[in-house]
């Protein structure tokens, strides 16, 4: 297996990593599609809005220097919006019809519909993530760590349901864990 | 680097538990685990929980968390996008640097290459192959974002031709080789004067290989390069009409082409005629939602509708063809800008200036009609091509009849002109000349499927045939194309195309090859699959983790039969006589139910008899194929069984660590002195006689198998690897990446059916390696793949719970 500090981000700013980009829309689609669908829009509009969306995070994160303190969530919550406020400008000035459709101007930025709540955004990104890298793992390791700590379920059922040692559930916790961590620092932020 | 040889405190423990530590410091930890058990010990004790952990776990029902629901985000959707998105990354890059994509494509390369002579090629990093299929490569006409085109020599037919052959890496992506030759193949049924034509389709190594005729002349993109601003209005005229003509042709056939642009606008000399190039993007409309929703083309010409991933129909050409005349009319793209990505959106915002602004020089109509093509809706444009030739029509005649006079001038000098040049002229035809009619020659057409109708094809001649053993056509020399009278989503008619060559009779093997039936029985993951031996029509057993074993006969009408057992079954075999079918899997809470259950293959309410010994899931059953023996395993290793007197054996291989290896699969050589054993790391080759080891080897086996004295396994790392019993290197074919987790070997020794983590049964040829075919159908991953009797079709069973029947293609 590959070794140490790839995260995602060094691997998107770096630029020269193809398959970075596409491991962030994996990520991510799922997110921002919920966020847009909280606010009503359609489908249609929702990808519309999710492709002005990546276009920006594209361009920004290629020439991204990583910050600590910086938050990426409370960034991309910007971005979100302000690509949501461009589109319904957009469709007012063609005087599309407005139908019953939210108005970010009119809405309190505090609406829970908009916000990227901390737990919520850190429990969908965690899962879609450990998801996404069950390929990377022998399948008893990713197994073995998403029955112990995803289901939460005994350290030794878990060994004996898989065949393996119970050492073997805990350094399978070890293994996949850091490999989250290290795949999505600053992302967890 | 810190160093464990004593104990670890419990804070350092728990940072290692929740994965802190890099890489290296974990490895340090985990050595000093291994050696001790204190350590161990103490890490069961460890709560070990973060927000990580937290926000890993499934919440628990604590009324708080409907907002955090992640069902808001429906999967299907999720999948359609993320393809598209990921598409922005290249999408952008190219608009970034246009010379790498635009000007630098492999049409625009063909040209100036050809144009100039024996230009020797730019670029060299691979060697170029001496032959593709039954042409000679005479060299590098030029690469492009899609791929290389080659120049070629047809010996057959005695002319040069144009190869495109798709990047790697484009076809990698799913279903990109299968899409290609699917949309040039509906392309080559297209035949017009604007139009490239496409001679044949070839797939070489999995890349999908176009052979068209080498073109002279230049591409649009070149000529409005030379010119450097607005085209003439008489050339702008008459570009667009027969681009119009060609895509009128196209549409009229189901056929969108996706991608027009300048640089698949070709403009042949010496006959100043306007082709539509590439339709590899083309998708065929209607052909299911999956195709109209895939995202194509090239932005600055990118319709609104395919950068939103949204259905596409004709009037997408239209909106691109619109792009392109305003192109021509002004010198500027409508739809470009200095920042990159607006190349992409700008089409999902305001629409550009209009042509006669830019341009005054444009009539009033032309600009008019530019901007309805252009209009962001697609309700809003022309609803046809032949709209648009309409309106170019009238104005064509407008100002033909403002210049009459000018007009008819021009023409008597022109045809003075070719009068004198005549002579000279036909030097540079004759390079261009179609191949010399000869006789026809009798073609027998073989087929094992009887009852299918084909329609043999070349340029605008079709013979109707209907297959059965043994067919003789007489047919001119050429290059024939081949379809079924009734087209079939499911089966692929093969091959496709051959070629007639003069004084030569010759015979065709046709295969309609694809799927012939599949069953949907059972409810979940469809496990093992067994197939009787011997009988015809076949047979197909087949069990699950829906705990159901199923009897299938596909000649049948009637519905398969199905029993239940007590376990999620994970294995199934059948013994050589047809007579017994062995089951086996477990359960993972008790009862566990580690059994193997024996019964009659043909009478299931008969006893069942009971094999008592594993006490894990059973994951691997197989018999000895002179009946004495049935091998199974599991976790614990191989339980050797004599079947006349119900003993077993067990035997064991352990790890460096003490724990057997498990066991996932099973066989018995030919000769039933030998198992082979495979497992997650590791083969290993059984005496039968003597129970003894002979051979270990580290691979992962998903799958094993014997071809002659030879043994074969594959497994995550998707490669294929052969070797004997005294060769100390295996034989690895080309890696698919992908887990390959079944396979099959054919009874002659010359074929492997291999199944996917991805859901393809893959067929290849033991002999050079080469893939042979590759059939879809599957969702998920296919579990079990078998051959049927004489190797002309095959059954499989994968995750997606279905069971389905194989038409194979003729080796």
């Amino acid at each position: 297996m590959t070794t140490t500090s790839h995260t995602l981000i060094e691997r998107l700013s770096s630029g020269a990593d193809s398959d970075a980009w596409g491991r962030f829309v994996e990520l991510y689609t799922p997110m921002l599609l919920a966020w847009c669908r909280r606010i009503g829009l359609s489908d249609a509009d929702a990808a519309d809005l999710m492709q002005t969306v990546f276009v920006t995070l594209y361009e920004k994160l290629s020439e991204f220097r990583y910050d600590p303190a910086r938050s990426f969530r409370a960034w991309l919550k910007t971005v979100l919006m302000n690509a949501w406020r461009n589109q319904v400008r957009q469709r007012s000035s063609r005087a599309a019809s407005a139908g019953n459709i939210l108005d970010p101007d009119l809405i309190p930025e505090t609406d829970p519909r908009l916000q990227l709540d901390e737990a919520e955004y850190r429990a969908q990104l965690v899962r879609r993530a450990l998801t996404l890298m069950q390929a990377q793992f022998e399948p008893n390791t990713w197994k073995a760590c998403w029955e112990f700590v995803v289901q939460d379920r005994a350290a030794a059922d878990v060994a004996a349901e898989l065949g393996i040692s119970e050492n073997a559930v805990y350094l399978a916790k070890s293994r996949v864990l850091r490999h989250l961590r290290q795949e999505l620092r600053w992302f967890l932020d | 680097m810190t160093v464990y040889s004593a104990c670890l405190p419990p804070t350092e423990l728990e940072q290692f538990l929740l994965g802190y530590h890099d890489d290296e410091q974990a490895q340090n930890i985990e050595s000093h685990l291994l050696e001790c058990d204190e350590c161990r010990q103490r890490l069961k004790a460890l709560a070990a929980e973060d927000e990580l952990v937290r926000a890993l776990r499934e919440p628990k029902s604590d009324g708080k968390a409907d907002r955090a629901k992640p069902a808001e985000a429906p999967a299907d959707l999720v999948q359609v996008l993320v393809p598209h998105f990921k598409r922005i990354a290249r999408q952008l890059e190219e608009t970034a640097t246009p010379s790498s994509f635009a000007t630098n494509s492999a049409v625009s390369a063909l040209v100036s290459t050809f144009t100039a002579g024996s230009g020797a090629p730019s670029e060299t990093e691979t060697p170029l192959p001496s032959m593709l299929g039954r042409y000679e490569i005479r060299g590098l006409l030029g690469r492009g974002g899609m791929g290389t085109v080659l120049h070629g020599f047809d010996p057959v037919l005695n002319r040069s031709v144009a190869i495109k052959i798709l990047q790697p890496e484009w076809v990698a992506e799913d279903g990109m080789a299968e899409r290609l030759v699917k949309e040039a193949r509906a392309a080559a049924a297209v035949e017009h004067d604007n139009i490239v034509s496409i001679y044949s389709v070839e797939v070489r190594l999995g890349s999908p290989c176009i052979v068209m005729p080498l073109l002279k002349g230049m591409s649009l993109h070149q000529r409005l390069a030379e010119v450097d601003g607005p085209l003439p209005l008489d050339e702008i005229l008459r570009i667009a009409r027969d681009a119009a003509n060609g895509l009128a042709a196209a549409h009229a056939q189901g056929l969108i082409h996706c991608d027009i642009k300048p640089a698949n606008i070709w403009l042949e000399s010496p006959r100043d005629r306007a082709k539509i190039l590439d339709f590899g993007l083309a998708i065929i409309h209607g052909d299911g939602e999956g195709d109209a929703r895939s995202i194509s083309g090239t932005p600055g010409y990118l319709a609104p509708e395919q950068a939103r991933g949204l259905p596409l129909d004709q009037r997408t050409d239209i909106f691109s063809l619109g792009c392109v005349l305003y192109r021509m009319a002004t010198g500027t793209a409508p739809f470009t800008g200095e920042k990159r990505m607006k190349a992409l959106w700008t089409v999902l915002s305001d629409p550009p200036e209009s042509a006669n602004e830019l341009n005054p020089q444009i009539p009033e109509a032309l600009s008019e009609l530019i901007e309805r093509m252009m209009s962001r809706a697609a309700v809003h444009r022309p609803a046809t091509v032949s709209d648009v030739i309409e309106v170019l029509d009238s104005i064509d005649r407008h100002f033909a009849e403002l210049r009459g006079g000018i007009v008819r001038r021009r023409w008597l000098v022109a045809m003075f002109g070719a009068a004198v040049l005549g002579g000279a002229g036909v030097g540079g035809w004759a390079l261009f000349a179609a191949p010399r009619v000869a006789k026809p020659v009798p073609v027998t057409f073989l087929g094992d499927e009887p009852g299918i109708d084909i329609i043999v094809r070349r340029d605008s001649h079709e013979w109707p045939l209907h297959l059965g053993p043994e067919t003789t056509l007489s047919l001119p020399p050429g290059d024939y194309a081949v379809r079924p009278t009734t087209a079939s989503e499911h089966r692929t008619l093969v091959p496709e195309q051959f070629v007639v060559t003069e004084d030569k009779s010759q015979i065709v093997r046709m295969a309609y090859v694809g799927e012939l039936a599949r069953h949907a029985t059972h409810t979940q993951m469809v496990t093992g699959i067994a197939v009787m031996s011997g009988v015809n029509p076949p047979v197909i057993f087949s069990v699950g983790q829906d705990r159901a074993l199923v009897r299938w006969e596909p000649a049948q009408k009637a519905l398969p039969v199905f029993e239940n057992l007590s376990y999620a079954a994970r294995c199934i075999a059948i013994s050589p006589d047809g007579v017994e079918i062995a089951t086996a899997g477990g359960n993972k809470t008790v009862p566990r139910e580690t059994v193997i259950e024996l019964r009659s293959a043909n009478q299931w309410d008969g006893p069942v008899r009971k094999l008592e010994g594993h006490t894990r899931i059973v994951t691997a059953l197989a018999y000895s194929s002179d009946g004495v023996w049935l091998a199974s395993g599991s976790a614990e290793g191989v339980l050797l069984w004599n079947r006349a007197t119900g003993e077993s054996q067990l035997l064991q291989e352990l790890s460096p660590d003490g724990n057997p290896y498990g066991v996932a699969s099973l066989a018995f050589s030919s000769d039933s002195r030998r198992l082979l054993t495979g497992g997650d790391s590791i083969v290993t080759l059984w005496d039968v006689a003597t129970k003894e080891r002979k051979q270990s080897r580290a691979s992962g086996a998903r799958a094993v198998g014997f071809i002659k004295e030879k043994i074969v396994a594959a497994g995550d790392d998707g490669a294929i690897r052969i070797w004997s019993e005294n060769e100390m290197e295996p034989r690895a074919f080309v890696s698919i990446v992908r887990p390959i987790l079944a396979m099959s070997v054919s009874t002659d020794g010359e074929q492997l059916l291999t199944g996917d983590a991805d859901g393809n049964v893959r067929l290849w040829s033991v002999a050079t390696g080469e893939m042979r075919g590759m059939l879809h159908g599957h969702s998920r991953a296919v579990q079990s793949v078998a051959y049927l009797g004489n190797g002309r079709q095959a059954v499989s069973a994968a995750a997606d719970g279905t069971v389905r029947l194989w038409q194979l293609p003729f080796p």
